[in-house]
């Protein structure tokens, strides 16, 4: 069974109060499985263990996270679709004016120019080391990286799970791609030792970036938050749905027809 | 002998949203006596006296949650409570049984599997269809390229 457990980060709170505790809420996709303090920075998130009557695993147990910023573009929408042709059109319009010039002295500056301005040609990048390259704000309008405000737009991400139920076993995090662009590309999954039943700790390492305006220049600084949060693995053990019991047995079919015991 | 798979594909979003089980349910069979209507509810799978048979389920979208809740043979009113109660939790049952020795061979033994879902008092599904039909010993050489291991 796979886990799916949702932060929700208030980034500009958590900012403010350089601290995650108070602005940090979690959901989870295992409530009926009896998963406690659903909406809450508390929450824990119950691992349904199934075991075999000899004490091997029955089936697997997989946990999956994903943040968000709650000021963040809505995850429906790829953050750049608006704006998917924007590095081709300064593309087209740098081959216009190139197409346009006699001197190679003039290639030389158009080309410097457009460096400067847009970075390499025909590359995809953002100006601002960490930032997306397309930043919008939730309601998808194009925002300056140099504004302040931009803060709250942007996802926490993710960048380490670590803590006792990593050090002792319990959870074994890696991040994977994938081609989601609301994840830039990337989501961090566990599988779980369901034989470790209980409460066990972990720690999200959560990267949020805060912009510091000093002079005319916004400079964007990477924090690491850590995030404590717990899961609950239980323990129940696979019985037939049959019988009731770890064995199977004889199928319920319908009793034999009364026609055919005349008939033996 | 092998065991028979039946396993149960379900499009649980479809399903949870008002598409019928015959339109988001998909059953396949591994019988190696010959199956009728793969991929649909109507699955009819031969199996042998003897035999074991093992139901599982996937949900087609990996990370939703569905589970056989129960599995009741003969014609049982779509009403009827469910063949197992709710001790254990069901994501701890397993559906697999022997088919009887001593059932004439033939008709189709109709049977209605209760899914359920990723919610406590949640919605059960009944998905009504699907059969085991018993075939005498040996029909699984003679359907399949038994002819060669017969000789």
């Amino acid at each position: 069974m796979q886990n799916s457990i949702v932060l929700l980060v208030d980034v500009e709170a958590a900012l403010a109060d350089s601290d995650l505790a108070d602005n940090v809420y979690l959901v989870d996709n295992t409530r009926a499985l009896g998963s406690r303090d659903e909406g809450r920075a508390t929450m824990v998130s119950c691992v349904a263990g199934v075991h075999n009557p000899d004490g091997s695993p029955a089936a697997e147990a997989v946990l999956n996270w994903i943040a968000y910023g709650i000021s963040a573009l809505p995850p429906t929408l790829p953050r750049s679709f608006n704006l998917r042709s924007h590095h081709v059109a300064h593309d087209h319009a740098l081959l216009e004016k190139l197409a346009a010039t006699t001197h190679p002295r003039d290639v030389a500056a158009l080309l410097a120019a457009h460096h400067e301005e847009h970075g390499a040609f025909g590359a995809q990048r953002s100006a601002m080391p960490y930032l997306p390259v397309d930043p919008r704000s939730a309601t998808g309008e194009f925002v300056s990286p140099d504004a302040v405000d931009y803060a709250a737009h942007l996802n926490p991400e993710i960048v380490a799970i670590r803590g006792e139920a990593v050090e002792k076993g319990v959870i074994f995090p890696a991040l994977y791609g994938s081609p989601d662009f609301y994840t830039e590309g990337w989501y961090w999954s566990a599988s779980v030792d369901t034989n470790k039943v209980g409460l066990h700790d972990y720690i999200l390492d959560l990267r949020l970036l805060r912009p510091t305006r000093s002079g005319g220049a916004v400079t964007w600084a990477p924090e690491i938050h850590p995030f404590k949060v717990q899961i609950e693995v239980s323990a129940s053990t696979m019985v037939n749905g049959f019988t009731g019991g770890p064995l199977p047995g004889v199928l319920p079919l319908a009793p034999p027809l009364p026609a055919a015991e005349g008939a033996l | 002998m092998t065991p028979v798979n039946i396993q149960v594909f379900v499009d649980v979003i479809a399903l949870l949203s008002g598409a019928s089980p015959a339109q988001a349910v998909h059953l396949f069979d591994d019988s190696s006596a010959g199956s009728e209507a793969l991929g649909t509810t109507g699955l009819v799978s031969s199996v042998l006296p003897g035999q074991l048979v093992r139901w599982t389920v996937t949900p087609l979208d990996v990370q939703t949650q569905v589970w056989i809740r129960g599995i009741a043979f003969g014609a049982a009113p779509p009403d009827a409570p469910p063949s197992a109660a709710d001790d254990p939790p069901v994501w701890s049952r397993r559906f697999e049984g022997y088919v009887p020795a001593d059932i004439f061979p033939g008709a189709p033994h109709p049977y209605r599997l209760d899914l359920c879902f990723g919610a406590a008092n949640g919605p059960i599904v009944a998905v009504e269809g699907p059969a085991l039909r018993l075939v005498p010993p040996c029909a699984d050489m003679v359907a399949g390229d038994g002819a060669s291991r017969l000789l």
